[in-house]
């Protein structure tokens, strides 16, 4: 990332691409955490970006880019939080119902970075994920929707498990439980 | 819903095992006993973790920072517009998708964002009838950090066939080839009805667009800026305006 940092801050077009195509998941991900209105998500997702190019020129290459890119996205969701919430001038009401009760700074911060793991995920592992974590179907339910045997969903599921907890493992201290498997023999992220 | 799934499925490998060539089995994949921590595995049970990015969202931020990289070393052509802001609006490469966001540099930006907060105070003082037509209601559209620059009148006038909107823009440039603009009517946040679209790129003339709600029922009009094949709004909003009723 180090070398994308540098390039993005440079203005390269390849790097500016490769960055937005990098993070705009995890950056959405902090402002729909925030925001209820997708306009005010879509806003808070360009404005980050193009916030983060202005300030690149003061950014320290010795600092994670990822952490400093969060501290951007987290604080321009705010601003249009405050913004959207202030009566207009002539004391009109709010103009639009914006915010949902915004989890703390930890929180958001978390799924930030769950969504950056997932991101990185292999298409054919994120998809058996998706389809356990979020939609809630088993391993049988799973193999007939993607006509995949069932012992390539629990492998591949496995496997995803495995690579989250190694990326995600700075974020909590069990990170590495496993009932009865370790997190070697997986790529990191 | 249980994030971690248990492994009461385990079983159900044996059956497949027989159907697959077991030779592509091993004993690895049969097993799915990893278990994320419960913070992580609440985590991934949310929307937001997964919710995709649309294609035309990511083009939209890419073509914004990419106008900022244009603008803070800007080409020679491009100098006496930066350095004249009053100037009538450049042709080279001013489109929308290129502009929408368009600082001259980091410094004039600085200036440019306390003109845009003026602007939009002037324009939230201008939500009311202004008088001067034949409209029901004028008032004015104040650009937001999409389009500082940018800021519009609207003449609205309730008819029997539905609710008139004329358009005069300023400073708001060209919408890119496969680009355009699209003016809404919302009720709130999360619903609104189209009022037409716009490209300017043959001038930047009255438009006029019709809806068939009414404001009082509407009462905030936006514009944003679409992606062509984009059916529902970007929410890259580059003028808008709260409508007060007389």
């Amino acid at each position: 990332m180090d070398d994308l940092a540098a390039r993005f801050k440079a203005g390269d077009e390849d790097a500016v691409r490769d960055v937005v195509r990098l993070y705009s998941g995890a950056v959405q991900t902090v402002a729909r955490s925030m925001l209820r209105s997708p306009e005010l998500v879509a806003e808070v997702v360009q404005q980050t970006f193009v916030k983060a190019w202005r300030a690149a020129a003061s950014y320290d290459d010795s600092r994670e880019f990822r952490p400093w890119l969060y501290s951007i996205a987290r604080r321009t969701a705010i601003d249009v939080i405050r913004r959207e919430g202030r009566p207009t001038a002539g004391a009109h009401e709010q103009e639009v119902e914006t915010a949902v009760m915004p989890m703390s700074f930890e929180r958001t911060w978390e799924i930030y970075e769950v969504r950056q793991a997932l991101d990185g995920l292999p298409a054919e592992e994120r998809v058996v994920m998706q389809l356990s974590f979020l939609v809630g179907l088993t391993h049988h339910q799973i193999a007939e929707k993607l006509d995949i045997p069932i012992g390539t969903v629990k492998s591949r599921t496995g496997r995803a498990k495995k690579r989250l907890a190694v990326a995600l493992g700075h974020l909590g201290p069990t990170a590495n439980q496993t009932a009865g498997s370790d997190v070697q023999g997986v790529e990191p992220l | 819903m249980t994030p971690n799934r248990p492994d009461d499925e385990r079983n159900d490998a044996e059956p497949q095992a027989t159907e697959r060539n077991d030779a592509a089995l091993n004993d690895a994949e049969l097993h799915d006993d990893f278990v994320l921590p419960d913070d992580i595995a609440s985590l991934l049970a949310q929307d937001e973790a997964w919710a995709p990015v649309s294609d035309g969202l990511e083009a939209s931020i890419i073509s914004s920072v990419l106008a900022e990289v244009e603008r803070f070393e800007p080409h020679a052509a491009d100098q006496a517009a930066i350095d004249a802001p009053d100037a009538a609006r450049p042709s080279v490469d001013n489109t929308a998708a290129a502009n929408v966001v368009a600082f001259p540099s980091r410094w004039k930006a600085a200036a440019l964002g306390a003109a845009a907060a003026l602007v939009l105070v002037v324009g939230l003082l201008g939500m009311t009838r202004l008088g001067g037509s034949d409209a029901d209601l004028e008032l004015a559209l104040a650009g937001t950090e999409l389009a500082p620059r940018a800021s519009a009148v609207a003449e609205i006038t309730d008819t029997p066939e539905g609710t008139r909107i004329v358009i005069r823009v300023t400073d708001l440039p060209p919408a890119a080839p496969g680009t355009y603009y699209q003016a809404w009517l919302r009720k709130d946040a999360e619903v609104g009805v189209s009022a037409g679209t716009f490209h300017l790129r043959s001038g930047d003339g009255p438009i006029e667009l019709w809806a068939g709600v009414s404001t009082d029922d509407y009462p905030l009009l936006t514009i944003t800026l679409q992606q062509e094949a984009q059916t529902e709004s970007s929410g890259q909003v580059v003028l808008k305006a709260l409508i007060a009723q007389p």
